[in-house]
C-alpha cells in the first residue's frame, strides 16, 4: 500500500547516509575486501580520531566555520541596512536602488567566476578567508534584501513615527525598533546563508589553493586524489562535515523547510 | 532631519550597493568584455568581437554539453516531477508520520553536494562500491560496470545523485502548494462521490500549476548552472562525455587559459538563464483555476 512506497523512498533517501557512516567506521582492510554493504565488524573510531586530530580535516572545519560565520554576519548586516534604507527612508531613488539590489538573484555565480578570480587576485585576498566571505556575501545579498524588505514592510510605521516624535534618530530607530522586530526573518536568513556558505563548492575550490585555507567542501574533495587508500578517513571527514548541518536541520527543520520554500516561491 | 536622512542613506545603503557593484555587477560586465577578447591571461588581449561566440557555436562541443544538461532536465521534468507530485499529494493527505517523512525526504537537500558526490562516487566504484556489490549479491555480476568511466553510463551516473538530492526539495515545494488548497473543495468533491484519484487529477493538480511553473523554472535554470556533480565525479570525462556548459567554461579558463572563450561560455550561460526564465514565464500562462 501507500506506506510501502513512502518507506521505500525514505530508505532511498537515507541509504547514502548509512553507507557513509558505515564507511567511516571501517579500516582500510575492510573497505578493500569485504562486501561494502555490510556494516563494519567493529566500528573504527580511529578514523574519527585521525580526522579530528591529525590536522587537515580539523583545519577544513575551522575554515568553513570562519567563512560561514563571517558571511552570515556580514550578509545579515548589509541586507538589513539596505532593506531598511529602501523601505523606510523617503528617497527619490528608493525603488530603483531596490531593484538594483535584487539583480544578484538573476546572475549565475559561474558566469562571474573569472572576473571575480582576477579581482580577488589583484586585491591579494585569494586563498584567504576574506576571499570567500566577500563573494559569498555579495551573492546572498540580493536574496537577503528580498527577504528582509518583505519583513520590514510588515512592521507598522507607527512604531518609528512615535520614536521620531520622541526625538529618536534614524539610526536609533533602526537598532532599537526595527531590528528586534526582524529577528525571526533574520534567523531564517541566517540559516539559508549558512546552508549556502557551508556547502558551497565552486568558489571554494577555485579561490583557495593551499590546504591551509580550504573549506570542508574544497578540502574533502581534494583529499580524494591524495589519500586514495584512506576512504574510511575521508568518510569520517564527510560525516563530521554534515554534523552541524544535520543538527541545525533537526532543531529547526520547520523553519528551514519553510524558509527555502518561501524563498523559492518568491521567484 | 534632511541632513540626517542623507547621512543615514549613505551609511545604510552605500555599503550594500558598493558590495553588489564590486562583486556582482562589475564582474558580470567584465565577463561580457572578456568574451570579446582573445586572451590568455598573461599577455595583452586582442579584441576579436564576436569571434569567440561564433567559434563556440561552430566547434560544437557546447552542444554536447547542452545536450547533457537537457538530459538532466528531462529526467527532472518527466521522472522526478511526477514522482514528487505524487508523493507530495500522498503526504499532504493526513497520513501518519507526515512530519517524519518530510524530514527524511528533505534531508539530502541540506547537505553539501560535495558530500553527496563523494558518497555516490563510492557507490560507483567497480570493486568495492555498493552498486556493484548489490548486483553481485543478486547474481547479476554481468551487469556490473565502471559506472563513471563507462561511456554508456557516465552521464546517467552523474545525473543520478543530482536527481536524488533534489527530489525532496520538489516534494516539499509541491506539498506547500497542495496544502494551500482549500479543504472545502475536497469535501464537496467527496460528497459528489469522487475517488482519491479523481480528486488528485481533477482538483489538486490543476490547482498547483502555479507552483509547478515555479518548479519548472527552478529546475531548468538549475540544470544549466549544474557544476559540482560533474566536476567532483568525472571532471567532464570520460573523454569529455559528461561535460556541461559550466565545466566546459571552467576548463577553458583554468586549464586552457583561453579567457576569452571561457568568458564567451560564461556570457552564454547568463543569457541562457535569463532567456529561459522569460520564455517559461510566457509559455506557462497559467490561469487561476477557480472552483
Amino acid at each position: 500500500m501507500v506506506y510501502l512506497l513512502l518507506i521505500l523512498f525514505a530508505f532511498v533517501q537515507l541509504f547514502p547516509f548509512y553507507y557513509m557512516i558505515m564507511l567511516s567506521g571501517k579500516s582500510n582492510r575492510e573497505i578493500f575486501s569485504e562486501n561494502s554493504l555490510a556494516p563494519p565488524k567493529r566500528f573504527q573510531w580511529s578514523n574519527y580520531q585521525k580526522a579530528l586530530l591529525q590536522g587537515k580535516i580539523a583545519r577544513f572545519f575551522l575554515n568553513s566555520t570562519i567563512v560561514t560565520g563571517a558571511s552570515i554576519a556580514l550578509t545579515l548586516y548589509l541586507a538589513s541596512t539596505a532593506a531598511y534604507a529602501i523601505k523606510r527612508i523617503d528617497w527619490k531613488y528608493s525603488r530603483q536602488m531596490g531593484l538594483l539590489l535584487l539583480v544578484g538573484l538573476f546572475i549565475p555565480m559561474h558566469s562571474v567566476l573569472l572576473p571575480l578570480f582576477l579581482l580577488l587576485r589583484s586585491l591579494k585576498i585569494l586563498d584567504s578567508h576574506l576571499g570567500l566571505v566577500l563573494p559569498y556575501t555579495a551573492f546572498q545579498l540580493s536574496f537577503g534584501v528580498l527577504v528582509l524588505s518583505g519583513c520590514i514592510t510588515s512592521i507598522p510605521a507607527q512604531l518609528e513615527e512615535a520614536a521620531y516624535i520622541d526625538g529618536c534618530s534614524i539610526f536609533r530607530a533602526f537598532f532599537s525598533i526595527i531590528l528586534p522586530n526582524m529577528v525571526p526573518a533574520m534567523v531564517t536568513l541566517a540559516i539559508l546563508v549558512y546552508r549556502f556558505a557551508w556547502n558551497e563548492y565552486m568558489f571554494a575550490v577555485t579561490f583557495t589553493s593551499t590546504e591551509l585555507m580550504k573549506t570542508l567542501t574544497a578540502g574533502l574533495s581534494g583529499l580524494k586524489g591524495q589519500w586514495q587508500t584512506e576512504w574510511g578517513l575521508i568518510a569520517a571527514g564527510m560525516v563530521i562535515s554534515i554534523v552541524p548541518t544535520v543538527v541545525f536541520y533537526s532543531l529547526l527543520s520547520r523553519q528551514i523547510q519553510s524558509g527555502l520554500m518561501a524563498g523559492s516561491l518568491k521567484l | 532631519m534632511r541632513k540626517q536622512k542623507r547621512t543615514a542613506l549613505i551609511v545604510l545603503l552605500a555599503p550594500p550597493l558598493f558590495f553588489m557593484a564590486l562583486f556582482v555587477i562589475f564582474p558580470l560586465v567584465t565577463s561580457g568584455y572578456y568574451s570579446l577578447l582573445e586572451w590568455d591571461g598573461i599577455a595583452e588581449g586582442t579584441f576579436v568581437g564576436l569571434d569567440n561566440f561564433v567559434e563556440m557555436l561552430r566547434k560544437g562541443k557546447i552542444f554536447a554539453a547542452i545536450f547533457n544538461t537537457l538530459l538532466l532536465l528531462l529526467c527532472s521534468l518527466f521522472v522526478q516531477f511526477p514522482f514528487a507530485i505524487a508523493l507530495a499529494i500522498i503526504i499532504a493527505s493526513r497520513i501518519r508520520g507526515e512530519g517524519a517523512f518530510r524530514f527524511i525526504f528533505f534531508l539530502p537537500v541540506v547537505i553539501s553536494t560535495t558530500v553527496v558526490c563523494l558518497v555516490w562516487e563510492r557507490f560507483y566504484n567497480f570493486d568495492y562500491g555498493a552498486l556493484n556489490n548489490a548486483l553481485e549479491l543478486l547474481g547479476l555480476e554481468t551487469v556490473r560496470r565502471a559506472w563513471l568511466a563507462d561511456s554508456g553510463t557516465a552521464v546517467w551516473a552523474v545525473i543520478a545523485p543530482a536527481v536524488w538530492q533534489w527530489t525532496g526539495f520538489y516534494i516539499l515545494l509541491f506539498y506547500t502548494g497542495v496544502k494551500s488548497i482549500n479543504e472545502e473543495l475536497y469535501d464537496s468533491a467527496k460528497i459528489d462521490g469522487a475517488t482519491f484519484r479523481q480528486i488528485a487529477f481533477k482538483i489538486t493538480i490543476p490547482l498547483i500549476m502555479p507552483v509547478v511553473k515555479v518548479a519548472v523554472i527552478l529546475t531548468t535554470v538549475g540544470s544549466f548552472k549544474i557544476f559540482d556533480y560533474i566536476w567532483i565525479m568525472t571532471k567532464g570525462g570520460p573523454i569529455g562525455l559528461t561535460h556541461v556548459p559550466t565545466t566546459l567554461m571552467y576548463i577553458r579558463i583554468f586549464e586552457e587559459y583561453s579567457y576569452g572563450r571561457g568568458s564567451a561560455i560564461a556570457v552564454f550561460i547568463v543569457l541562457e538563464c535569463v532567456l529561459i526564465t522569460a520564455v517559461i514565464r510566457k509559455l506557462f500562462v497559467v490561469e487561476e483555476v477557480t472552483h
